[in-house]
């Protein structure tokens, strides 16, 4: 008896060691939040400006299913239906050259963490849509869609703990926001 | 072009506008056409008119070209002023928005007081919020001399 539960123990250890040996091969940083604690707040920024292409049906295609996917995201109250639509959304291809479209979608990658993070658990979701999207090593478009995504990222970052990753995120959008002053008062 | 100038030029403008189109109307609509009012002396429908209310100096033709080149000239001072105007709403907005966030920011380094790195983000932050505060009051007082009324003329 002793034997089997020694025996039942030694497998309920193995089992949850195991899983956690699959999540942390699930995510190849480990724990992220805990790793970044006490980690320097990056404010590295690399800009470019979005230049309009040249206007074609692929294009305007493009933008009619964007459109179309934050209106049916505003028909929905539930946070669930639209995060759904917002990720059709985001799902649409994007036409080849259509500088453009860089904004679209962080517009939509914005609403869409913001929707998810309504519900706790959807906050490390929220953060893992965001974060390569805006990673500092990653020129972002100068636009007001880029400090408004770095602030939601800031936000999820304060929520989830991630002190560094806020900070970071929070600064960078001061400065899209600060390019963007300079280059109207030119 | 500063703010009182362009004021005073745009009011000129619309004001000879006025006066020109009155004057292209008034000579079209002639005596002949049936219109104007023609005084005993001759001397209706026209600044400078004839006997029969015709501008000898400035004919129809040459007054409806310099119509055009004021409406044109008005049209182009116009846009001017809304563009400062929504530029300075686009300043003014940025900046509220990039306080706001220096706000959060300093909230955190509130929170890593003897961390070097958030009190330098901290600081750098609240001197950009500063410069957009300033620049959107620049841009306000730039705008506020051609949006205010003429001040009434003062009596003798």
């Amino acid at each position: 008896m002793t034997t089997l539960r020694r025996l039942a123990a030694a497998c309920g250890l193995a089992a949850i060691v195991g899983l956690g040996a699959m999540a942390s091969g699930c995510d190849p940083d480990g724990d992220d939040t805990l790793a970044r604690q006490g980690e320097v707040p990056d404010k590295r920024l690399v800009t470019h400006r979005v230049v309009p292409g040249e206007a074609t049906a692929a294009g305007l295609a493009y933008i009619e299913a964007i459109a179309a996917a934050h209106a049916d995201a505003d028909a929905y109250t539930d946070a669930e239906h639209r995060a759904s639509a917002l990720r059709r959304g985001l799902a649409v291809p994007v036409p080849a050259g259509m500088a453009e479209a860089e904004v679209l979608q962080l517009e939509l990658a914005a609403r869409l963490a913001e929707t998810l993070a309504t519900h706790p658990d959807g906050v490390p979701v929220a953060i893992d849509l965001l974060e390569p999207m805006l990673a500092p090593e990653r020129s972002l478009p100068l636009d007001r869609a880029s400090a408004r995504a770095l602030v939601t990222l800031g936000d999820l970052a304060v929520a989830s703990g991630d002190d560094a990753l806020a900070a970071g995120s929070y600064f960078r959008a001061i400065r899209v926001m600060s390019s963007l002053r300079q280059e109207l008062e030119r | 072009m500063t703010g009182p100038s362009r004021r005073s030029a745009k009011s000129a403008i619309a004001l000879a506008v006025v006066v020109m189109s009155q004057l292209v109307t008034g000579l079209a609509c002639g005596p002949q056409a049936g219109g104007g009012t023609v005084t005993p002396g001759g001397g209706g429908g026209g600044v400078t008119a004839d006997p029969d209310g015709r501008d000898e100096t400035l004919d129809a033709g040459t007054l409806r070209k310099r119509l055009d080149a004021m409406v044109m000239q008005e049209r182009e001072l116009q846009p001017h002023a809304a563009t400062d105007a929504g530029k300075c709403e686009d300043l003014c907005e940025l900046a509220t928005s990039i306080c706001g966030v220096q706000e959060k920011l300093c909230d955190l380094a509130d929170d890593h007081p003897d961390d070097d790195a958030y009190q330098d983000l901290c600081r750098e932050a609240r001197n950009e919020c500063r410069e957009a505060q300033e620049s959107c009051v620049r841009c306000v007082e730039r705008l506020q001399p051609s949006t205010q009324p003429d001040p009434a003329p003062e009596s003798r």
